[in-house]
């Protein structure tokens, strides 16, 4: 009896035994034991995305439609019980990432346990140079040549003012978003005014940059000559157009234009060949009249907005002659001669330069100017070709004071060095330029 | 007892049995539970992710190397720039995964391109190892590499099949027509354009692609562009290799057996973007444009293998132009991408089968010695009256540029060329010369304004002038191109009327024994020539609508020789006054002895000079100065001409009562060398009021010496000239008839001014070799 009793006892303990031991052999989930690689399949489908450039297109597009098509791909390319978030980030210039977009399969709160990132890079940016547009304060300028055909040009052999605008015209066209020919001393006058040439909306006068391709001679409307309406802000009995020069620095100031002088003595002749058709500029070019060294002095004057005074004081340098040598290149004359493919002879005779800091009748401590963004290397404080800045941020003359034959390619360098646009992009994260994807992952559900 | 004892070990074996089966249970299935590979999993797809971020930015960093090599030739600015960018690509890796904290080190990396080629590529490399601290990681190594390989198969109809390939030769799939870009040349623009291929379609992992209309089907160029951003340029010709070669045919010029005999007939050949080709500045041949590579990697070959061309390299340079290739600017920078600012110079003779352009496509490639080597020899001097003096120096001939205050002339052994006179008056040259290019590989470039100072309504207003003249190595002639700008006169208070125009006008001192032939005509091809015996003869052009008057030259025992060439189709140029006038305008004149008075160039040395009234007032060109020495002695002054002339007479300005030399006269000396003077040449009084000359002799020599007969103190020497001798050839497109015109004009001559060293080239029956080069330039065909 004990032993049947005992026996049953034994029996119950392994029996019990068995029953905990199977309650005890819980086999880990599928899912657990051999989980889905959230973050592989993440990583797979977006490289497979992007095989051919497609998610990097629809990343920076802005049709509804492209991004509607990715939801559908997502979807498709993830089992059903995988949910998905998918946001595209903007790479800001301080390196934060804001949201740009984002599409999402989840319902609900959803936990997503598993995130991979992507980069993307514009396609517009690696490869199709496109230059960035010459701005300042977010707007960009306009480039006004002045290509007169009422004007006769001097220290431009071998050119013609016209041809030169061509030049001109065709080496900076990538970096300005509008680029206007003024085609008479009437349209000159116009833009003096601060009037539009077009009627463009990208137009813009204020801020503009002005090249003037007559050399050492100024297109002048016929208003500002003697004996015409604007004959007090255009001639004076004794300084002659020198008083033309000093309102032209006070518009310069004015509308904050950079006035670019491409070869020698900056505004030392005028000229307008029908009103000044019988005078000869001593070299039997009529319609030009000579000003002198006052018509700089004058210039820099009315930038600097002080009382107009008659100035024939000869401020400039002949480098070349005077010391034997020519002038070079700055060290990032040399950088932006690489940078845009622009390559003038990095040596050049300069016989203008304009007296910087420390030179003798100082411009800029005499007209409050600064010196920005210089070409060549100062010799004994003068400049060949560099950047004259008001001190006040209004107006600039961009002085290139080399001995002619002009290089067009200077000019656009001078520009190029002081605007600094961009062609490439310079750091990955360079704003506008490259997004970043992450996408979450989620199993629901399921075993 | 014993019943019980074995009923209670058996329910405690039972109950141990239970324990044991229990805890073997529990354990087993915790530490399953809690095995499971999640570690695993994150360590794989971290590494892997990073791997593929790594990759990545290689190829958008091997795309932007591209992209800068679009704009600039310098490879190794594109290195940094790509480097950079690829350094601040894994920077953003890194921030851009802080749960991994990742550290990036890079070991190796490397950027390269060959393309402009048929088969071409663009590829990335880079060694890396990284760690990842929150995983506890270190010391990951990843390497990886990326490519697009791009190969023109064949070009069939209007179609081109491409082979695309990436990275490890793998067929690259799903690429569209925006991805293949063909370039066509636009003259309108002078510059390339790129098209969309017209069609893609895909066959046998091969892509067809349509070529577009506008398209070269027998030499173009093709971009590839993938969606990682990398980018491949390629050159297709029918022979497919990266090369142009230009035939030289002269047995089509009819004159082999001339030309067979000529010893040293260097011309230069240019080449512009668009493919022309020009000799002595008119058209050989429309080519095939150039593609823009940098410059540094350009090649020129004569007479060479196809498939060896290193071994047959010729000099050659590439020179920057403006406006439209009328301004010469100067030598190109290796790392220019070449464009329609640039040209490609090089020489050829008759001995030239064909010459071949050709290049390395790969971005490191580096420049040839070829087209930076010096093959002159040139150097600046004063002349003793403190003029400038370029001296170009070739190591065949020197040519002389003579410069300042006003002043600019060339000069060879043989002859001076002065420029640019209208209405009998000679342009000033106030500006200095620029030189463009001076100790060249292939020639020297040196470029001149003219200007006619002191107007006063000469009768040509709105007009000045640029003189280009280009002097080959190898060669004894240099090149002028002569451009009259006319600009719009329309409102001058005068009318432009030009009587007299002579750009150019070659003088040579007077030899015994020299002759003047002429071009007059041909007969059988062969030129007439027409001897120039006495005084001047002028052959009259175009008359019977043909320019018959292609050289002109001075022969002195057919060795010694100077002379101007003009080119065929831009001697037509010559007539655009014709056009204007109706009627026959311009000549040319050939002056067989002609005088002219003369200022010498310095005082050599003078007996003494009082006070302001120094010696140099007596060649000052002013009646209003003189030189006096107030002293009782024998006056005497040597004068330097600044070169050997042949003088004929000398003359003063004198003034009453002040005579030099007074009623006694002067004795006059010539001589090369200022301490050897020789006999007198001519001794005799010289006194009246305003300019009294001597009588006629004849003397040859540089310097001459004036020694005053009358030793008083009183005397003062105004001013002295000197009658030089010389021969001369003037192209004149106005010399018969003067023309009249306001509107704007711009007009260029070219030509050469030869001088032949003895034994050496053009001479060849009366020196017809000049002519020939210039008539009967080579017939060239292009093949690519």
């Amino acid at each position: 009896m004990m032993r049947t009793i005992e026996s049953i006892i034994a029996i119950i303990i392994m029996l019990s035994a068995f029953l905990i031991a199977s309650y005890l052999i819980v086999l880990p989930s599928p899912r657990a034991v051999s989980p889905l690689n959230l973050r592989a399949l993440a990583l797979t489908v977006v490289k497979n995305l992007d095989t051919g450039g497609y998610l990097s297109e629809v990343t920076f597009s802005n049709d509804d439609s492209d991004w509607n098509e990715l939801q559908t791909v997502l979807s498709a390319s993830f089992p059903p019980h995988i949910a998905y978030n998918l946001t595209v980030y903007e790479i800001t210039e301080s390196g934060a990432y804001v949201p740009v977009r984002t599409i999402s399969n989840a319902i609900g709160n959803v936990a997503f346990t598993e995130s991979v990132s992507y980069m993307v890079s514009s396609p517009d940016v690696t490869y199709k140079t496109v230059a960035q547009k010459i701005s300042e304060g977010g707007k960009n300028l306009t480039l006004y040549i002045l290509n007169c055909v009422d004007a006769n040009g001097w220290w431009i052999t071998g050119y013609t003012a016209q041809m030169l605008a061509q030049d001109v015209y065709k080496l900076l066209k990538p970096y300005f978003e509008t680029i206007i020919l003024v085609n008479s001393t009437a349209q000159l006058l116009s833009l003096l005014d601060g009037i539009k040439l077009t009627t463009s909306p990208t137009e813009s006068v204020t801020d503009a940059i002005i090249i003037n391709t007559f050399g050492e001679v100024m297109p002048i409307p016929v208003e500002y000559t003697q004996g015409y309406s604007r004959q007090g802000d255009g001639y004076s009995s004794s300084g002659g157009y020198a008083r033309y020069c000093y309102t032209l620095g006070r518009k310069v100031r004015q509308y904050n234009w950079k006035w670019i002088s491409i070869v020698g003595y900056p505004f030392f002749y005028v000229t307008n060949t029908v009103r000044f058709y019988n005078v000869q500029n001593g070299y039997g070019i009529y319609g030009i009249v000579r000003v002198g060294a006052a018509g700089l002095n004058a210039f820099l004057q009315g930038l600097n907005n002080e009382n107009y005074a008659y100035d024939s004081t000869w401020i400039t340098k002949d480098i070349t002659a005077d010391y034997g040598i020519q002038v070079q290149f700055t060290p990032e004359a040399y950088y932006r001669t690489n940078y845009y493919g622009i390559y003038p002879a990095s040596e050049q005779s300069a016989s203008r330069a304009l007296p910087g800091p420390g030179a003798p009748n100082s411009v800029t401590s005499r007209y409050n100017l600064a010196v920005y963004a210089p070409v060549f290397n100062p010799v004994y404080g003068y400049y060949a070709a560099a950047t004259f800045k008001h001190n006040s941020g209004k107006g600039a003359l961009i002085a290139i004071g080399l001995t002619r034959t002009p290089d067009i390619r200077i000019t656009a360098l001078a520009l190029l060095i002081y605007y600094k646009p961009n062609i490439f992009k310079e750091t990955f994260t360079a704003p506008g330029k490259s997004r970043l994807i992450i996408l979450q992952l989620a199993a629901l559900g399921g075993v | 007892m014993r019943d019980t004892v074995k009923g209670q070990f058996s329910i405690i074996a039972a109950a141990l049995l239970a324990i044991i089966l229990i805890s073997a249970v529990s354990v087993t299935y915790s530490i399953i539970n809690f095995s499971l590979p999640k570690e695993q999993i994150n360590v794989s797809s971290s590494v892997y992710e990073i791997n593929n971020s790594l990759k990545q930015m290689l190829e958008f960093a091997v795309g932007y190397y591209c992209s800068v090599l679009q704009v600039t030739g310098n490879s190794s600015f594109a290195q940094s720039l790509s480097r950079n960018y690829l350094s601040s690509g894994f920077e953003f890796i890194a921030n851009s995964h802080p749960e991994l904290n990742p550290s990036i080190r890079i070991s190796d990396m490397n950027f390269s391109v060959r393309w402009y080629e048929a088969s071409s590529y663009s590829m990335g490399y880079l060694k890396a190892s990284y760690d990842l601290l929150s995983l506890r990681l270190s010391n990951i190594n990843y390497e990886t590499f990326c490519a697009l390989r791009v190969e023109i198969v064949e070009v069939r109809n209007e179609t081109a099949t491409v082979n695309v390939t990436m990275d490890e030769s793998r067929p690259y799939f799903g690429l569209s027509a925006e991805n293949f870009l063909f370039y066509y040349y636009d003259n309108a623009t002078s510059s390339w354009m790129k098209q969309q291929a017209s069609s893609v379609r895909s066959e046998n992992n091969l892509y067809i692609l349509g070529i577009p209309q506008k398209v070269d089907k027998k030499c173009f160029l093709l971009e590839v562009s993938d969606p990682r951003g990398i980018i491949n340029i390629n050159f297709y010709s029918t022979r497919r290799k990266p090369q142009i070669t230009y035939v030289f045919d002269w047995n089509a010029t009819g004159m082999q057996s001339i030309y067979n005999q000529l010893k040293n007939d260097k011309i230069v050949v240019e080449v512009l973007q668009n493919g022309t080709l020009l000799w002595l500045g008119q058209k050989l041949l429309d080519g095939y444009p150039i593609p823009q590579l940098p410059i540094k990697c350009l090649r020129v070959s004569a007479n060479a293998d196809p498939n060896h061309l290193e071994a047959n390299q010729i000099p050659f340079q590439v020179e920057d132009w403006a406006s439209n290739y009328k301004v010469p600017l100067g030598r190109s920078n290796s790392e220019t991408l070449f464009s329609s600012r640039n040209m490609i110079v090089f020489l050829v003779d008759h001995n030239i089968k064909n010459v071949t352009i050709w290049w390395d496509g790969r971005d490191n490639a580096q420049q040839t010695p070829h087209s930076t080597m010096k093959n002159f020899n040139d150097k600046v001097e004063r002349t003793p009256n403190n003029l400038a003096k370029l001296v170009l120096n070739n190591h065949v001939m020197m040519v002389n540029v003579t410069y300042g205050n006003g002043i600019f002339y060339v000069e060879t052994s043989t002859g001076r060329t002065d420029f640019m006179r209208i209405n009998n008056r000679y342009a000033n040259f106030y500006a200095s010369p620029s030189f463009p290019i001076i100790n060249g590989t292939v020639r020297d470039i040196i470029q001149q304004e003219a200007e006619w100072a002191g107007y006063d309504a000469w009768g040509f207003p709105n007009t000045y002038a640029q003189i280009v003249l280009t002097f080959p190595a190898n060669a004894t002639y240099y090149t002028y191109a002569l451009r009259l700008i006319f600009v719009n006169a329309s409102t001058c208070p005068e009318d432009r009327t030009i009587s007299e125009l002579t750009p150019i006008r070659v003088s040579t001192p007077w030899i015994n024994g020299i002759r003047a032939l002429t071009e007059n005509g041909t007969i059988n091809g062969i030129p007439i020539s027409v001897e120039t015996y006495s005084g001047k003869c002028s052959f009259y052009n175009f008359s019977d609508g043909k320019w018959q008057h292609h050289w002109s030259q001075y022969n002195y025992s057919n060795s010694i020789l100077a002379g101007i060439i003009f080119r065929e189709l831009s001697n037509l140029n010559l007539y655009t006054f014709d056009k204007i006038l109706g009627q026959n305008t311009g000549i040319l004149n050939v002056t067989f002895q002609s005088k002219q008075w003369i200022l010498p160039k310095a005082v050599y040395t003078k007996c003494g000079e009082s006070g302001s009234y120094m010696a140099i007032n007596a060649i000052d060109g002013s009646t209003n100065t003189y030189w006096q020495h107030s002293y009782s002695h024998t006056h005497s002054i040597v004068l330097d001409l600044g070169e050997t002339v042949n003088i004929s007479r000398i003359r003063i300005y004198q003034s009453n009562p002040y005579y030099w030399g007074g009623t006694r006269g002067i004795d006059v000396y010539v001589s090369d060398d200022p301490n050897n003077w020789g006999s007198v040449v001519w001794s005799g009084p010289i006194y009246g009021n305003g300019w009294v000359s001597s009588e006629q002799f004849q003397a040859r020599g540089r310097y001459i010496r004036l020694v005053s007969k009358d030793t008083s103190s009183s005397q003062r020497l105004y001013e002295v000239q000197v009658e030089e001798v010389r021969t001369s050839i003037e192209v004149s497109p106005i010399g018969l008839r003067q023309v009249s015109f306001r509107f704007p004009l711009d007009v260029t001559w070219f030509g050469a001014v030869v001088t032949i060293q003895s034994g050496t080239d053009f001479i060849y029956k009366n020196g017809v070799g000049l002519w020939v080069v210039v008539e009967h330039p080579p017939k060239v065909e292009v093949i690519a």
